[in-house]
């Protein structure tokens, strides 16, 4: 070891430590440029043109300080928007989160019919937005869906309700929850099985109840992919978009535009890009701080 | 404090068996070890005392109780793992705690059991810590307490050493044998390590492929392996084995040819082997040193020097390795041919099955 570390302790050290900046720039050259042309830089842009009057067709009409982030105080469309993001996020981030934790404890181990539930629950992430829309929009319907003969077996009336202004956000979350569960559980699946199966087995001969062995082993040794996950949430379903864009088109009555979809009528059938940007570094900022926020509690008691 | 008993127990894992036929009485407070190379079986058996594996055939007695069907936590056993097993989220003291509060004994108890197992291993001043703030000797020292404040019927060591060092072993060791003489209790013990097996055991149990092969004292092993596995299995160095044939058999005793044309005396049970017969010769290391009137010629290859003894290892006439083990610090040269003789101690004898013929007693000096 000595003998081959001689050869580069001899070498004058300055050059020797720029040499090194140089091979490690060099292997890391192919991700930054990528990320610097496709991430960095459409962010600072965004910020940039956040701040001017920017109309996609007529151009660029000069900077307006803060004008747009105050037309976005006095909107009523932006803030119901933001209202239905935040509730959207609200019902489905939790709920992702302990409904594909349960989905991993239950199929996680050995066995073909628990293999074929780990395949089939992960399966609906496959299809794209367009095809789970499609899907749940004929499930849901209040003729002919899966849900209404049901409903009307149990005795009551079936809803339509993508139409109704109570029933289209939680029939959009649920919607939601079927397709991106597999993701969370794969990643639970992932840690569950990491645990040493040794743990389980003191916590036997410890007279553990399996309540106290999921709260006191199961769950303390999962934590940081709890955070994982409910991170990566948060930051995929502020993004909602496609789900009540293709199956409600933000309605009944506005109550499941969300922000990305205002953002995106703004920008690109209103125009405004200015304003629309205005609208994405609004939405950036929540992210970013309900982000931190879980980071923070979760690394709580971990240096403890 | 009790007495476990197998009878016939045997595993199999779908069609393949893997214990087969076990039969063992581990007497109370008996300290019992479990030996043989690694897949033979003996972590196996010790999980199904435990409970943690099922037994497919036979019975398993703990204090008199057939316990084939009892779940692992009411078997009132204590097992000590290879990894620790420490629950990581919790201090030392809650690692020590879990089980009893579990199982509903008095604060005051779980205190008091805490501060005596503390006491006993020394870990008083890291009761608050938690495990991945310990050295792995300081763990194995909780994995242990953990074990002790349950005050089991039965404690069980599945290779508890095998993650430490060297020096460390040797200190465990001794700590847990002092544990055993201070607790009294009935323990089993895993471990593929000869040594351990030696220095520890009230009893050997040498396992191999799922079979019992010798059950006895350390000594008795040690002097009077069952067969050529035993023999080779216990001892550092191992056994040296020559292969010879029987020249004469009168009664007990014996000349065996070896290659080379050097016949050697040996007794064996009157009868056990026959003229012409294929047997190995059995000799350990320190029955074997370097002597002008040598019967055997050897040619040196290496010597290793440990200080108190040095160790010479020599190729003789039919080709197989022999160790010497050398009291005096005159080493012979390597390369050199020397003459080999044969000490007083026991002349093991197996025949062509590898069973054991060696006179059980007369041999001994």
């Amino acid at each position: 070891m000595t003998a081959a570390a001689r050869p580069a302790t001899r070498s004058p050290r300055g050059r020797s430590r720029s040499r090194g900046w140089l091979t490690a720039l060099l292997f890391l050259a192919p991700f930054l440029a990528v990320y610097l042309v496709l991430l960095v830089y459409p962010l600072f842009l965004g910020i940039w043109i956040s701040f001017r009057d920017w109309d996609l067709m007529a151009g660029d009409y000069g900077p307006v300080g803060l004008l747009n982030y105050q037309d976005l105080w006095t909107d009523p469309v932006f803030w119901r928007s933001t209202r239905n993001t935040l509730y959207f996020a609200l019902l489905t981030v939790p709920s992702m989160t302990i409904i594909a934790m349960l989905l991993a404890l239950a199929v996680q181990g050995p066995g073909r019919i628990r293999a074929i539930c780990r395949s089939v629950f992960f399966l609906s992430s496959v299809f794209s937005v367009t095809v789970v829309t499609l899907v749940w929009q004929m499930v849901l319907a209040p003729d002919r869906g899966l849900i209404a003969p049901i409903v009307q077996f149990l005795g009551f009336t079936p809803v339509n309700y993508l139409g109704s202004t109570t029933w289209a956000m939680p029939a959009i979350v649920v919607t939601t929850l079927w397709w991106g569960v597999g993701l969370p559980m794969a990643l639970f699946l992932a840690a569950l099985g990491s645990i040493p199966k040794e743990l389980y087995e003191a916590a036997e001969l410890d007279h553990a109840s399996r309540w106290s062995v999921f709260w006191r082993i199961t769950l303390p040794s999962i934590r940081h992919t709890v955070i994982l996950v409910i991170v990566l949430q948060i930051v995929a379903q502020f993004q909602i978009f496609g789900q009540p864009f293709l199956m409600t088109q933000g309605g009944p009555a506005n109550s499941t535009r969300s922000l990305v979809q205002y953002i995106y009528e703004t920008s690109f059938r209103d125009w405004l890009v200015g304003y629309g940007a205005a609208m994405a570094m609004v939405l950036f900022g929540m992210m970013l701080v309900f982000s931190m926020l879980q980071l923070w509690l979760g690394r709580q008691g971990d240096d403890r | 404090m009790a007495e476990v008993t197998l009878h016939g127990v045997s595993k199999a894992y779908g069609g393949t068996q893997v214990i087969h036929d076990v039969s063992l009485e581990v007497a109370q407070g008996e300290f019992v070890v479990f030996v043989g190379p690694s897949g033979c079986g003996k972590s196996t058996l010790l999980r199904m005392i435990a409970g943690l594996e099922e037994v497919t055939g036979g019975d398993v007695l703990i204090g008199g109780q057939r316990v084939n069907d009892t779940a692992a936590r009411d078997r009132g056993v204590a097992m000590v793992f290879q990894n620790y097993a420490l629950y990581p989220h919790m201090s030392v003291r809650d690692n020590m705690a879990f089980g009893l509060r579990n199982m509903g004994t008095a604060r005051a108890d779980i205190d008091r059991r805490i501060a005596k197992a503390a006491g006993i291993l020394q870990l008083e001043p890291y009761l608050d810590r938690k495990p991945r703030a310990m050295s792995g000797g300081q763990r194995q020292r909780v994995a242990i307490g953990r074990a002790i404040v349950r005050e089991p019927e039965v404690f069980l060591f599945d290779e508890p050493l095998s993650n430490l060092d060297a020096a460390l072993r040797v200190q465990m060791r001794t700590e847990i044998a002092k544990l055993h003489h201070a607790l009294g209790a009935t323990m089993i013990y895993v471990t593929h390590d000869q040594t351990e097996a030696m220095t520890m055991a009230d009893r050997i149990v040498v396992l191999r492929a799922g079979r019992i092969e010798q059950v006895g004292a350390p000594l008795e092993l040690y002097e009077r392996p069952a067969n050529l596995f035993v023999a080779g299995f216990l001892g550092s160095p191992k056994m040296n084995f020559l292969r010879g044939r029987v020249a004469v058999a009168q009664g007990s005793d014996i000349g065996i040819d070896l290659a080379g044309g050097v016949r050697l005396p040996a007794r064996v049970r009157p009868g056990s082997v026959r003229q012409g017969d294929e047997v190995t010769l059995g000799l350990r290391p320190e029955n074997l040193g370097v002597a002008p009137d040598g019967e055997l010629r050897g040619h040196v290859d290496v010597v290793e020097q440990l200080g108190s003894v040095q160790l010479v290892y020599a190729t003789v006439p039919d080709g197989t390795t022999v160790v010497a083990e050398l009291r005096d610090r005159r080493a012979p040269a390597v390369g050199s041919e020397v003459p080999l003789v044969i000490g007083p101690g026991i002349r093991h004898v197996f025949d062509a099955d590898g069973a054991a013929v060696t006179l059980p007693e007369g041999d001994l000096p």
